[in-house]
């Protein structure tokens, strides 16, 4: 039976997903006070993040919302809204199903606090998503951030998660100090947070002054996205936090920080004096991202480290976008968006291994990953095809990725970026190999890798996504593209 | 204008808390560092509301002063999780990770 | 003159200010290194270490201030504005109040506020 939303409030519409999280996280956080066994509110959480995409599908069904500003102007309904969301809330659900056997073993005394923190983060990240007002954006970002701080040192008697916790703590602060200075500037010379006025404001403002804002503002977000020179927190924090935290951060806060970037300088720094000046720079980052971060991979031997600098190079294949948005926005910022998914769906795949290692108390070193083939096929050979995505190589959703960047890098007149980001990928081959290598020519003594049935739920979902989302990536980049055209600009 | 005043002190104080962060290396004054540059950027954005006679910076500084608040609880708590294990606190000390 | 020139003259203020203050210190600060000169001097009560000064609880009580009170203050605006948000105004102030109290639940349940 059709149900008809005409008559509802779209106010009330547009903040369903973000509001049934919401009820969600604090329902599960009384019944934490009131209940003996913890492993249900797992699953009730799992629960609010499902509940919450579906109340995302009716809200963003055709004619639901009408494109626009509600709540003040502070929540927008958009594609771009509606496609970041949904990506959010996947990210959400992954990372919780894959903490399910985890949390319990290692984090008993806290288990239901961490599904709260991830709750309580991923709330915030959506509004950093579906915001065009640099005041909600910001307060998106500290929930977040917050709540990653605490996730971060979570093992509160494991030094090296204290330390994580401390490190990713101090960087994230002094971000958010220099972010909100940039914006304070951005307000001084327009008057207003809302991005669309302040961009038809800027164009009286002077430049140098601009420029220095501007400046703030990318280095303030190259922290949260760990794009080099301002990556140096991460490969600490991922090491140092809980496994399953680790995978969490390189999923989805980088993705809502991305989302920022695009909202903040496609909507309110797209004027173009100052256009041409954040595109190179973010084409160095780029530049500068994807080097430091794959030759530093390359000498890894922790994998959760190596994935941290894996990320730091894919912040610089998503910077090419960024940078190319700035003079072909539709094809830049799709690609970006599709990118986001991508990413988010492989890396799934690829922490759920690493915490399955974890719950059968081996560690996450190279060495642990020997004879992987033996010990379980079917994981073995999932890796395999989640690190062909990484690398981008055909026919896998990384290499349609990796394609509509490098087409939005040709067409915004950075062949230099794109031919660039080729030979990283190339480069990257390296270290993901040494994984594989240890995985199918090592040889083991040690028994089969177990992986419990919400881990099997991850991976397949993860392979069989990076498969499908692969072939079928025409519809989403089409959606990912048109997010843009929905911007009001 | 007396406005010029507090913007110079803005830009004053978030230089200052800019300069601390990066030579001390107790994280707890490098906390307090990030606290006076958050405040530095709170005076802007309340001098700049004045100027332009709207309301949006001073909403802006009131909620981020509630952010600032939160994120010292946070930042003192992982601190006294430090200051447990060790005799004294120093960000050259907390080295069991490499980088 | 252009309007914002005075901006730029503050921002390399600001910069001058810092880096001036410490050079003129290291400059004209008189060098006579002493081991006493170094000790915490504390009212001459005898210093201990930092470790043990104040117990952490005093802390925990301090941050739950902290946090409610900011959160409380929140409160002020709007009741300021009181008849000009009308209902819509109190449904969002009972919202916000529910979180808080949610809020003040969990530490309430938890411990937070024993004296231990």
């Amino acid at each position: 039976m059709p149900i008809d939303l005409s008559s509802v409030n779209p106010n009330l519409l547009i903040i369903l997903p973000p509001g049934v999280l919401a009820v969600f996280a604090l329902v599960v956080l009384v019944l934490d006070l009131y209940s003996q066994e913890k492993r249900w509110l797992a699953g009730l959480s799992l629960v609010g993040v499902l509940l919450s995409l579906v109340a995302l599908w009716f809200a963003s069904r055709p004619g639901a919302v009408p494109p626009g500003d509600y709540f003040g102007r502070m929540v927008t309904a958009d594609h771009f809204t509606f496609y970041m969301v949904a990506v959010l809330l996947v990210a959400a659900g992954l990372v919780i199903l894959f903490s399910m056997d985890w949390v319990p073993r290692r984090l008993p005394k806290v288990q239901v606090e961490y599904y709260e923190l991830v709750l309580f983060a991923t709330l915030g990240m959506m509004f950093m998503a579906a915001s065009r007002d640099v005041t909600l954006i910001y307060l998106g970002l500290e929930l977040s951030s917050q709540a990653s701080y605490i996730l971060a040192g979570l093992l509160r008697n494991d030094p090296r998660s204290n330390e994580a916790a401390l490190k990713y703590f101090l960087n994230g602060a002094l971000a958010s100090a220099v972010l909100l200075f940039g914006l304070s500037i951005l307000y001084g010379l327009t008057g207003t947070t809302y991005l669309p006025e302040m961009l038809v404001a800027l164009g009286q403002a002077p430049l140098p002054l601009l420029v220095t804002a501007m400046v703030f503002v990318i280095a303030g977000f190259g922290f949260k996205v760990a794009a080099a020179p301002f990556h140096l927190w991460a490969p600490d924090a991922y090491e140092g936090a809980p496994t399953p935290v680790s995978g969490f951060f390189s999923m989805a806060p980088k993705a809502a920080a991305w989302a920022a970037v695009l909202r903040v300088f496609l909507e309110g720094l797209s004027i173009p004096q100052v256009m041409d000046k954040w595109s190179v720079l973010y084409a160095v980052l780029s530049a500068s991202s994807m080097l430091i971060g794959n030759l530093t991979a390359l000498w890894q031997t922790n994998v959760k480290r190596m994935m941290a600098y894996s990320s730091v190079s894919h912040a610089g294949y998503i910077l090419v976008g960024v940078a190319a948005a700035a003079r072909a926005p539709e094809v830049g910022a799709g690609a970006v968006l599709f990118y986001l998914l991508s990413y988010i769906l492989t890396n799934a795949g690829i922490w759920a291994a690493l915490v399955a290692l974890e719950n059968q108390g081996e560690g996450t070193e190279m060495a642990d990953f020997r004879g992987l083939a033996q010990r379980n096929p079917a994981l073995a050979w999932s890796l395999l095809l989640l690190f062909v995505s990484l690398i981008g190589i055909p026919p896998t959703v990384g290499f349609f990725g990796k394609f509509f960047l490098f087409r939005a890098g040709v067409q915004a007149g950075y062949v230099w970026l794109a031919v660039l980001m080729a030979i990283n990928s190339a480069i990257s081959v390296g270290y993901y190999y040494a994984v594989v290598r240890n995985m199918f020519f090592e040889k083991t003594e040690k028994p089969r890798l177990e992986l419990g049935s919400s881990l099997q739920a991850v991976v397949a979902l993860s392979v069989l996504a990076v498969l499908v989302v692969g072939l079928g990536s025409s519809p989403v980049i089409q959606y990912a593209e048109a997010a843009l055209g929905l911007l009001g600009r | 204008m007396v406005e010029n005043g507090y913007l110079a002190l803005a830009a004053v104080l978030f230089a200052l808390g800019g300069v601390g962060v990066l030579l001390r290396r107790s994280p707890l004054i490098s906390l307090m560092c990030v606290e006076l540059m958050w405040n530095a950027a709170n005076l802007a954005f309340v001098t700049f509301a004045r100027m332009h006679g709207n309301m949006d910076g001073q909403v802006f500084a009131f909620l981020t002063i509630t952010v600032a608040a939160a994120e010292a609880a946070i930042g003192l708590a992982l601190i006294v999780l430090l200051f447990r294990r060790r005799e004294h606190v120093d960000v050259d000390d907390v080295h069991s990770l490499r980088g | 003159m252009h309007p914002y020139l005075p901006l730029v003259i503050y921002a390399a203020l600001a910069l001058a200010v810092p880096v001036g203050i410490s050079i003129a210190i290291s400059l004209i600060t008189p060098k006579k290194p002493e081991p006493s000169k170094y000790l915490t001097y504390e009212s001459g009560h005898p210093t201990a270490p930092m470790l043990g000064r104040f117990p952490v609880k005093f802390y925990l009580v301090a941050m739950l201030f902290v946090i409610f009170d900011v959160e409380a203050a929140s409160f002020y605006p709007w009741a300021v504005n009181l008849r000009e948000l009308g209902v819509f105004g109190l449904v969002e102030a009972l919202v916000f109040l529910l979180v808080l109290a949610v809020g003040y639940a969990y530490v309430w349940k938890k411990g937070g506020f024993q004296w231990r």
